[in-house]
């Protein structure tokens, strides 16, 4: 059975989990405890859905599925913390410890635990090797000499909460206006033709493309809530294949979606998002994207359930 | 400029009709994101 850990409003889990066999998947949703049982012991586990009585154990979890569990419900946490906080904190630790064990035991599909993990700064370091990289400035305390000139976007490296119901887009700024006692990140802005997405699947690419003009500003998320466009399949070259791949290869991510800037037909390296949303390319399932996803998990988990080792025997706690 | 001056407030994006809803309700939340993510998923994004 593929044990999926995510959360109720994951539209990508929804979509996915269409062309999966429903009996033989159970959806955790970790903002939605109530929904659940669970007992994880020395012998083993079981965690039960209340709601549609579906169990796993120990003896039928074949593959777990990691999404990124993200919080509509957010909780205003006081300085010295309160019991809702805790329960999620536990409820959080519990299930991420249960993906380690998992994983060590060769049983997680698509998404892995990175310990020598990417972030932006990493990304784009890597991505100077395999891509076009626009100049970036991540700095702090003096404005840095390049950005005197030219046009410059400015971006945040963490989804941290920015306050006041505010959220933070990828925005053009003028660098030498930005308040110097807060960390930036910033990046030369690129005029190119075209966003392009690269969904990377196990090897197989997935890639979609819009017009740069069509967000209504620099970053293509804020479309979203205005005028949704649509992303048509689009072809990359061998050549971009390759860099990708080398990408991927470089990093260890075996899973994630791209973000360029195609400017005068070249690829320019923006981001790569690990464990995202990207089933909006192909909400209808009907591109093929979904089933290229959903091909990937079960025949990962066919994988598993041939593995002698783990076969109608998985014990925790061995 | 502070972050918060650059900032844009979730209130005056509005929100699109049909699919465009949902997608941009996740996509608030891919942006704000949340203190309680576990750090080993935070990059995860």
């Amino acid at each position: 059975m593929i044990f999926i850990s995510t959360c109720s409003q994951d539209e990508t889990t929804d979509i996915v989990m269409r062309e999966l066999p429903t009996a033989y998947v159970l959806r955790f949703n970790i903002d939605k405890p109530d929904d659940f049982a669970w007992d994880f012991h020395r012998d083993g586990f079981r965690i039960v859905d209340k709601v549609s009585d579906k169990e796993l154990t120990d003896k039928t979890l074949t593959s777990f599925y990691l999404r990124k569990p993200m919080y509509f419900d957010l909780i205003d946490v006081p300085k010295y913390g309160c019991v809702e906080n805790w329960r999620r904190e536990e409820t959080d630790e519990l299930f991420n410890d249960f993906f380690r064990e998992c994983q060590s035991r060769g049983l997680v599909t698509l998404v892995r635990s990175q310990n020598n993990k990417y972030g932006k700064l990493r990304q784009l370091l890597v991505a100077g090797k395999h891509f076009h990289v626009a100049p970036w400035h991540f700095f702090h305390g003096e404005l840095p000499a390049e950005l005197e000139n030219g046009r410059w976007v400015v971006k945040s490296m963490t989804q941290t909460p920015i306050g006041q119901g505010k959220v933070f887009f990828v925005k053009e700024v003028d660098p030498r206006a930005l308040d110097l006692s807060y960390p930036w990140f910033v990046q030369e802005r690129i005029e190119g033709e075209e966003e392009v997405t690269v969904v990377y699947i196990v090897g197989k690419m997935y890639a979609a493309n819009a017009p740069r003009d069509s967000f209504g500003g620099d970053d293509s998320r804020k479309a979203l809530f205005v005028n949704p466009i649509s992303w048509p399949r689009c072809e990359l070259s061998p050549a971009e294949e390759r860099a990708i791949k080398g990408f991927m290869d470089e990093t260890g991510y075996r899973f994630g979606r791209f973000d360029f800037i195609r400017k005068d037909g070249e690829l320019w390296f923006l981001e790569l998002n690990p464990n995202g949303q990207w089933a909006w390319l192909d909400e209808k399932s009907e591109h093929g994207l979904v089933s290229m996803v959903a091909d990937a998990i079960k025949s990962e988990d066919q994988a598993h359930r041939a593995s002698a080792e783990w076969h109608g025997d998985i014990r925790m706690g061995i | 400029m502070t972050p918060n001056d650059i900032a844009t407030s979730i209130a005056s994006l509005g929100s699109a009709e049909q699919g465009g809803v949902r997608w941009s309700t996740m996509a608030t939340y891919c942006l704000c994101g949340s203190s309680q993510v576990p750090d080993d998923q935070r990059s995860w994004d």
